[in-house]
C-alpha cells in the first residue's frame, strides 16, 4: 500500500465535531465530561482518551472578523520525532505512512510526547501507556476510509494516496484563496512530508501549529551521536579492561616464579 | 421546503437567514459547498452574532433579534429601486398586476391596515381582494402603473424601508446591509437563481408567518420560484418534524394541510363551503376530505351520513388551541385533567417553561412517552417544586428510539424514505406503534358496549392493521397503505391523489402522501436509485417525495409563458411541442397536458384560485396583505418605521402579553438557538457521553462590551432574568456577539441554548424560564427569539 | 610470607555508602541502558519488563541519593576531606598518571610518593564526582518534572551515564581484577589494607600522616 494521507481543509471545516464522535465510537474510548472551557472547543486539549479535537480560532482581523476551526490529530509525519526518540520501539513507521504504535513495546515512558513538534501523544500514567490517532490502521488496511474522513459531511477531510491529496490540496487552496487571500499548504514539505496536509485559511501560527517544525537538535544529537558514540565507549572500555586483565596477569606471573624460585620452593604455578 | 436538501447545489446565491445551517443542519453545507465549488456559488449569512454559519460564509451581516422584515423591507425597496426584480416573471405569474380594491389602506401613523377591530384585536378582510369587473374577473394593468396595482401598492409600501431606516431599526452596518441586497438581488437576472435557507429565527416571532411572507415574496419578485437552486427553503428542527406537520399533528389540520373542522362548519356542506374556488388545485379538496374521512371510520362513513363528518370533534369558533393556550388553561385549572406527552419536553422547551411546569401540577395524570426520563417525566421533583403538593398520577412509558424502530421519515425537503430498524431496543422498552395499537384497541373495548351517540366516533373508527407486537414492518405497511389510498371497489392501491373521489369510492389517509405506495411501483419509499438525469440533484428513483413526486414544487414557473425554459442554463421543466407534454428532469408540478397557449397554461401557482404567486396576500393572514415590521413583544426600543409598536394581532394568549418586562428594567435583547452537539431538550444528548462532553454546560454569549460593563469574565456563572424567570449559565465572553445601534442607543443582545435541564449526565438551568408566553399572530408559535433581560453576575 | 602489619583504611561509614552508591551505580546503568539501547533488553524479564525496570531505576536513585546524604549526615568531615583531597592536584599525581598505563597492565612501576588517594584515585573520584552530579540533577528533573525540562538534559543524561560507566569499569577492574592493585577490594569490605602496600602505593601519606600519628601516639601516655 503506498503511502496515504488525510486533506484537512480548514477552510470549510463548519466545527460539527463529527469526526470528533467518529473516532471515539469507533475506537470505543470514554467521554471525558470537563468543566466549561470558556469556548466552544470541548477540552484544552487531546487525552489518551480523545484522539482527535477540534480547536477554536476567533481572528480580529483588518478585513474583518474570522473563526476558524482547526482538527487536531496525529500527522503521521514522514520523518517522525516520536519514531526516532521511542526507546522501546513502540513506534514504526508502516508502508502506508502511518505512525504505528506498538500496544507490547509502549511503557508509557513519555519521551514521544516530548518529542513531538505537534504535541500530539497523550500518555495514560496509569495505564503506563502512550496513546494517540490510529490512522484508522486497521481500517484503512482493509480498504476502508478513516473514520473521520467518512463521517466529514463538506468533505473538510479527505482521504487517500499522498499523492493524490497533495494534488487535491493546490486545489482547494486555489478555491481558498478567492475567500482567503492568504491562504496557505501546510504538510507538504514539512518533516519529510506529513499525513496530514492542511489547507490554512493563513499563517500555521494563527492555528497553533510550528512553522517550519524540526526535529530538536538534542534528540538528533542523542540518537545520532551520543548514542552510537557511547556504545562504542562502553564496547571499547569493556574489551580494554579484558585485554588489560589477561595482559596484567601474565605480568604479574612474569615477576612472582622468579622470587619463588629465590625462595627455594617448587610450588611456583597459577 | 420549495425545494430540497440536494438542490442547494444549484444555487448561485444561498441567503441563510434565522437559520445557523452550518451549525444545525452540516449536511446543507455538504451541497452548497459543492455550489461553490462547481458554480463559483456565494453565500449569506444574516444574524445576530456570528455563527459558525457566519464562519463558512462569504458574507455576514448582523442584525438584532426582531427586525427581520425591516431587513426584508429593505431588500425590497432596493429591489425596486434599482428594478432588479425577474420583469416577465413577475408580471406573468404573480398577482403584481392586479389591481386591489379601493377600500385598502395602509396608515403609517397607525401602524394599521384599513379595517382594523381594536377589541377583537383583529381585521376584517373584505377589502384586501382584487377589484373585479363587470364580469367578475380581476382587473389588471399589465403596465404596472395603476396606483393600486399590487405592484405599486408594494412599492409604495416599502418606500419607508431605506437604508438608513433599515440600518436604524436593524443596527446593521450599512456597508454590509447594501452589499447584501446587492449580491442577493442580482439573482433576480435570468439563468441565475438564489435560495433562501431559514428556519426558527424565521418564525419564532409575533410576525413571524409574515417573515415567512417575505421570503416567498422576495423569491416571487426575483424569479427564484419554482427553479433549481431556488425557492423558499424551510430546515426542519426534526428528522421528522415536516413528516408530523404533513400528517396534522397540529391543532389546526386535517392531515395534506387542509384545515381542521369548527363548529363554524358544522355540516361537510359548510367545511366544503369553504373549499377554495376552481381552478385552484385546492378546488379539489371534497375528494380529499371524503377520502380521508373513509380511511378513519371505514364502512360507517356513507354519501348519506357526511361521511361521519359528525364524528370530527370541532373545535369551538374563535378559541384558539395552540401550547400557549393549552398551557394557560392547564395553569387556570380549567378542565384539563390528563395530559399524553408523547416524546416531548415541554418543561424545558415550552415557553414560559417555570409557569408551564407549574401548570402540569393541576394535572390528574400524566403518561410520557420517551426514551429517557427527561424533566418533563420528572416535573413533579424538579428544582423549587414541592413533591407532598402534586397529586398528579405520573406514567413514564420507555419506548424505542429511532434506530430502534422501523417506518419513514420526511425530511425538509418533503421526501419520504423508509428507514429499517437497525437494533433491537434494549430492556422494557416498546414501540410506540404497539403502544398506540393497544392504547386504540383497549379504548374501543372499553366503549364497545355502549349505546351513546357520542360514543360511535370510537366504536366507529377503523382499526384492522396487523398486530404490531407480531410485526411492526406489517403494521407499518398496512398504515402506509391506507395513508397512500385505495379504491374500495377493487382494493388496489390508488396511483396517486388524482384518482381521489369524493363519492366514498376512496379511501386516503393523507392526499399529498398519495402516490408514495402504488400497485406498479410498490413501497416507492424505499426504493433507492442513484439516477440523476440532468445532474439537477432530483433523483426521482429516491424515496417518494410529496406531492406526487415532485422534487421542485411550482416548478412550470422553471419556464417561461411559452413553455421554454428562462434559461438554457436552467432547463429544468419544458413543454415538448412534439409529444405535447410537459417534460423535463422532474415531475412536472402541471396537468402534464395542458399546452402552454390553453387558458392556465401560463399560470404554474396551481393552489391559488387566480394561479399567480400572490405579492399581495388576499384576505391574507391575520396581521395583514403585506408583511411590515412591528417590534417584538418585549422590545429595548420604539417602532419608527409606523407608530404602532407590535403587531396588532399578535397573539398574547389571554395571560401571556401582561407578562411583559419593560426596557428599563431588562434593556437587553435575548435570544435561544441550539448548536450541533446537543439536541432539543437534551435528552438523548444529554445522556450520551460523547456528546455531553462536547457541550457541557449552559453558556450564555455576551459581548466584549457587554462583559466590561458589568464586570463579567469568560467562564463564569451569570444570572439572566426575564419578567417571567431567570436561568443561570456560563459566560461566554466573544466578539462574536455586537452592540447594535438602534436609533441612536447602544442596545446588547446575548443569547444562549435552551439544551439544558435537570437531568441527564450534564445539567443546566432551564432557559425558556425566561421566555414571553406570546406568539404570532397566525400560528401563536411562540416568541422565543426576541425577548428583554437583564444579566448579573452571580457572586457564589 | 604472612605476616604483613595491617592499616585501617577505610572507616564503616565509607564502606557501607561505597556499596551503597556503587551497587545502585550499577543497577543504575543496567536499567538505564536498558531503556536506551536494546543490548541489554534480554534482561527486561529479569526487572518485569521495561516498565519494572523503569521502576527499579528510580529506587536504585534513591539508594544512590541516600549513599550521600548519609555521608554527609554522619560523619560530613570524612566526606570533606575525600572532596578536598580529589580535587587537590599535584605534580606528583601527574607524575603516577604516566605510570598509570603500565599499572594498568600489571607492570610495576616505580611511583612518585602519593597521598591517601594517588592520582588515578582522585581521577576516578572526580569522574564519579561530577557524572553522579550531573546523572542526579538531571535524573531528578527527568524522573519529577519532564513536562519543563528541556530535550537536550536527556543526551546530556545518557552521555554521563557512559562516563561514569567507563570510569566505573576502570574502577572495578582494578580495585578488584589488577594483580598490582586489587588488594584494595578487601579494603573496602572489612576496611584493612597492608602496610606493605600502603608504604608502596601511598609512601607520602604514610610517611607524614600514618607514621606523624603514630608519633603522636606514643608521645603520649598509652
Amino acid at each position: 500500500m503506498s503511502r496515504m494521507a488525510r486533506l484537512i481543509d480548514i477552510t470549510r471545516c463548519t466545527a460539527c465535531r463529527g469526526c470528533q464522535v467518529a473516532c471515539k465510537r469507533w475506537n470505543q474510548l470514554e467521554g471525558e465530561i470537563g468543566p466549561f472551557t470558556g469556548s466552544y472547543q470541548s477540552h484544552s486539549d487531546l487525552s489518551p482518551n480523545r484522539w482527535t479535537m477540534i480547536k477554536f480560532y476567533e481572528e480580529k482581523k483588518q478585513t474583518g472578523f474570522e473563526w476558524h476551526f482547526r482538527k487536531t490529530t496525529c500527522l503521521h509525519c514522514g520523518d517522525a520525532a516520536c519514531v526516532r526518540v521511542c526507546p522501546n520501539g513502540a513506534l514504526v513507521q508502516m508502508e502506508n505512512g502511518t505512525i504505528r504504535r506498538i500496544e507490547e513495546n509502549c511503557v508509557g515512558c513519555g519521551y514521544c510526547a516530548k518529542a513531538c513538534p505537534f504535541d500530539i501523544p497523550k500518555v495514560d500514567h496509569e495505564a503506563k501507556k502512550m496513546r494517540k490517532c490510529t490512522f484508522c490502521y486497521d481500517r484503512i488496511t482493509n480498504g476502508l476510509t478513516p473514520s473521520c474522513a467518512k463521517t466529514c459531511v463538506p468533505r473538510a477531510i479527505v482521504y487517500g494516496s499522498w499523492d493524490d491529496m497533495a494534488k487535491l490540496a493546490d486545489e482547494r487552496l486555489a478555491q481558498a484563496k478567492g475567500r482567503y487571500p492568504k491562504a496557505q499548504i501546510y504538510g507538504k514539505t514539512e518533516l519529510g512530508g506529513l499525513g496530514v496536509i492542511y489547507v490554512l485559511p493563513d499563517s500555521p501560527a494563527n492555528y497553533g501549529l510550528p512553522i517550519d517544525p524540526k526535529i530538536s537538535f538534542s534528540l538528533v544529537f542523542w540518537k545520532e551521536v551520543v548514542q552510537p558514540a557511547g556504545k562504542l565507549l562502553l564496547g571499547a572500555s569493556l574489551a580494554v579492561t579484558a585485554a588489560a586483565f589477561i595482559f596484567s596477569r601474565r605480568n604479574a606471573f612474569k615477576q612472582k616464579p622468579s622470587s619463588k624460585i629465590e625462595e627455594g620452593g617448587g610450588q611456583g604455578h597459577e | 421546503m420549495t425545494n430540497h436538501w440536494t438542490d442547494f447545489k444549484n444555487t448561485d446565491v444561498a441567503l441563510i437567514c434565522g437559520s445557523n445551517a452550518a451549525e444545525n443542519h452540516p449536511v446543507s453545507f455538504a451541497w452548497l459547498q459543492q455550489a461553490r465549488e462547481k458554480r463559483g456559488a456565494k453565500i449569506i449569512c444574516v444574524d445576530p452574532r456570528f455563527t459558525r454559519t457566519a464562519a463558512r460564509a462569504d458574507l455576514y451581516c448582523p442584525i438584532r433579534s426582531g427586525s427581520n422584515i425591516a431587513f426584508w423591507g429593505g431588500m425590497f425597496n432596493y429591489i425596486f429601486e434599482n428594478e432588479q426584480y425577474h420583469k416577465d416573471y413577475v408580471l406573468s405569474y404573480t398577482n403584481a398586476a392586479s389591481v386591489i380594491k379601493e377600500g385598502y389602506a395602509f396608515d403609517e401613523n397607525t401602524g394599521l391596515f384599513d379595517s382594523f377591530n381594536e377589541e377583537k384585536r383583529g381585521y376584517g378582510k373584505g377589502n384586501w381582494d382584487y377589484e373585479k369587473d363587470a364580469d367578475g374577473k380581476v382587473v389588471k394593468d399589465l403596465t404596472l402603473r395603476h396606483p393600486r396595482c399590487v405592484f405599486q401598492l408594494m412599492k409604495k409600501h416599502y418606500s419607508r424601508y431605506t437604508i438608513d431606516m433599515v440600518v436604524q431599526t436593524t443596527g446593521a452596518p450599512p456597508d454590509k446591509l447594501v452589499e447584501v441586497y446587492k449580491l442577493y438581488s442580482s439573482t433576480g437576472q435570468v439563468g441565475k437563481a438564489g435560495s433562501i435557507l431559514y428556519a426558527m429565527g424565521q418564525t419564532q416571532y409575533t410576525s413571524g408567518s409574515q417573515n415567512v411572507r417575505c421570503m416567498a415574496m422576495l423569491q416571487l419578485l426575483l424569479g427564484n420560484m419554482g427553479l433549481p437552486g431556488g425557492g423558499v427553503n424551510a430546515l426542519r428542527g426534526h428528522s421528522n418534524v415536516q413528516g408530523s406537520t404533513d400528517m396534522a399533528l397540529l391543532f389546526h389540520l386535517l392531515p395534506g394541510y387542509m384545515p381542521a373542522p369548527t363548529t363554524e362548519w358544522p355540516t361537510l356542506a359548510d367545511y366544503n363551503a369553504t373549499t377554495p374556488a376552481a381552478p385552484s388545485y385546492w378546488s379539489n379538496r371534497p375528494k380529499f376530505v371524503a377520502s380521508l374521512l373513509k380511511a378513519w371510520y371505514g364502512d360507517a362513513a356513507t354519501p348519506q351520513n357526511q361521511f361521519a363528518y359528525d364524528f370530527l370533534p370541532k373545535a369551538k369558533k374563535g378559541k384558539n388551541y395552540s401550547h400557549i393556550s393549552m398551557f394557560e388553561d392547564l395553569h387556570a385549572n380549567t378542565g384539563i385533567k390528563g395530559l399524553f406527552v408523547w416524546g416531548q419536553n415541554p418543561v424545558v422547551s415550552g415557553p414560559s417553561a417555570g409557569l408551564e411546569s407549574k401548570a402540569m401540577e393541576n394535572l390528574d395524570w400524566l403518561v410520557c412517552l420517551d426514551p429517557f426520563e427527561n424533566e418533563t417525566s420528572t416535573f413533579w421533583k424538579r428544582p423549587g417544586a414541592n413533591a407532598k403538593k402534586i397529586n398528579t398520577e405520573v406514567f413514564l412509558l420507555p419506548v424505542t428510539t429511532f434506530l430502534e424502530k422501523e417506518g419513514t421519515l420526511t425530511h425538509s425537503g418533503r421526501l419520504i424514505q423508509y428507514r429499517w430498524k437497525a437494533v433491537d431496543g434494549p430492556g422494557n422498552v416498546r414501540q410506540e406503534s404497539y403502544i398506540i395499537d393497544r392504547l386504540v384497541k383497549r379504548v374501543k373495548s372499553l366503549y364497545a358496549a355502549s349505546t351513546k351517540p357520542q360514543d360511535l366516533p370510537i366504536k366507529s373508527m377503523t382499526w384492522n392493521y396487523p398486530d404490531p407486537l407480531v410485526s411492526q414492518a406489517n403494521f407499518i405497511d398496512a398504515v402506509m397503505r391506507e395513508i397512500n389510498g385505495k379504491d374500495l371497489a377493487t382494493g388496489k392501491q390508488v396511483p396517486s391523489f388524482a384518482a381521489l373521489k369524493d363519492d366514498g369510492s376512496t379511501n386516503c389517509g393523507n392526499w399529498i402522501y398519495s402516490g408514495m405506495y402504488t400497485e406498479e411501483l410498490g413501497n416507492r419509499t424505499k426504493s433507492r436509485v442513484l439516477d440523476d438525469p440532468g445532474g439537477w440533484g432530483a433523483h426521482p428513483g429516491w424515496g417518494f417525495s410529496w406531492p406526487a413526486n415532485r422534487r421542485i414544487i411550482y416548478n412550470r414557473a422553471s419556464a417561461d409563458p411559452s413553455g421554454k425554459p428562462w434559461s438554457k442554463e436552467r432547463a429544468y421543466i419544458w413543454w415538448d411541442e412534439a409529444a405535447q407534454k410537459w417534460t423535463g428532469y422532474d415531475v412536472p408540478d402541471f396537468i402534464g397536458t395542458v399546452k402552454p397557449t390553453d387558458p392556465l397554461g401560463d399560470k404554474p401557482f396551481i393552489m391559488q384560485t387566480e394561479r399567480e404567486g400572490r405579492l399581495f396576500a388576499i384576505k391574507g393572514l391575520n396581521d395583514g396583505p403585506f408583511p411590515e415590521h412591528y417590534e417584538p413583544v418585549e422590545s429595548p426600543t420604539l417602532n419608527v418605521l409606523n407608530k404602532r409598536q407590535n403587531n396588532p394581532a399578535a397573539f398574547l394568549g389571554k395571560e401571556g402579553g401582561k407578562v411583559k418586562g419593560d426596557s428599563e428594567k431588562f434593556p437587553i435583547i435575548c435570544s435561544t438557538w441550539r448548536v450541533c452537539e446537543q439536541f432539543h431538550t437534551g435528552a438523548y444528548s444529554r445522556n450520551m457521553p460523547w456528546l455531553a462532553e462536547l457541550m457541557p454546560s449552559s453558556f450564555v454569549e455576551i459581548s466584549e462590551e457587554l462583559a466590561a460593563e458589568k464586570g463579567i469574565k469568560n467562564g463564569e456563572v451569570v444570572e439572566l432574568v426575564s419578567a417571567r424567570g431567570t436561568a443561570r449559565a456560563v459566560a461566554m465572553v466573544t466578539p462574536r456577539a455586537r452592540v447594535f445601534k438602534l436609533h441612536g442607543k447602544n442596545v446588547h443582545q446575548v443569547g444562549l441554548t435552551w439544551h439544558f435541564g435537570y437531568q441527564g449526565l450534564v445539567k443546566g438551568e432551564i432557559a425558556n424560564h425566561l421566555t414571553p408566553h406570546v406568539g404570532d399572530a397566525n400560528t401563536a408559535i411562540p416568541e422565543y427569539k426576541a425577548f428583554l433581560v437583564d444579566i448579573r453576575r452571580v457572586t457564589v | 610470607m604472612s605476616n604483613k602489619k595491617r592499616i585501617m583504611r577505610f572507616s564503616a561509614l565509607v564502606r557501607v555508602t561505597h556499596w551503597m552508591y556503587a551497587i545502585s551505580f550499577i543497577v543504575l546503568a543496567i536499567t538505564g541502558f536498558m531503556v536506551t539501547g536494546s543490548a541489554l533488553d534480554w534482561l527486561e524479564p529479569l526487572f518485569g519488563g521495561l516498565v519494572g525496570a523503569m521502576v527499579v531505576h528510580r529506587i536504585a536513585a534513591v539508594f544512590l541519593m541516600g549513599a550521600i546524604v548519609i555521608s554527609l549526615i554522619v560523619r560530613p568531615s570524612e566526606i570533606l576531606s575525600w572532596l578536598k583531597e580529589s580535587f587537590t592536584f599535584t605534580e606528583n599525581d601527574a607524575l603516577f598518571l604516566l605510570t598509570f598505563p603500565y599499572k594498568f597492565v600489571g607492570m610495576k612501576r616505580e611511583l612518585p610518593p602519593q597521598g591517601f588517594y594517588n592520582g588515578g584515585e582522585k581521577i576516578n573520584s572526580l569522574i564519579q564526582i561530577v557524572s553522579g552530579a550531573v546523572l542526579i540533577v538531571s535524573g531528578l528533573f527527568m524522573w519529577l518534572a519532564p513536562g519543563i525540562t528541556p530535550m537536550w538534559v536527556y543526551p546530556v543524561h545518557v552521555t554521563f551515564m557512559v562516563i561514569g560507566s567507563v570510569g566505573a569499569i576502570g574502577h572495578i577492574y582494578l580495585a578488584a581484577l589488577n594483580p598490582l592493585t586489587n588488594e584494595t577490594a578487601r579494603a573496602m569490605i572489612l576496611g584493612d589494607i597492608s602496610e606493605e602496600y600502603m608504604i608502596e602505593n601511598h609512601r607520602q601519606w604514610y610517611e607524614e600522616v600514618y607514621l606523624g600519628k603514630k608519633k603522636e601516639n606514643n608521645k603520649s601516655p598509652a
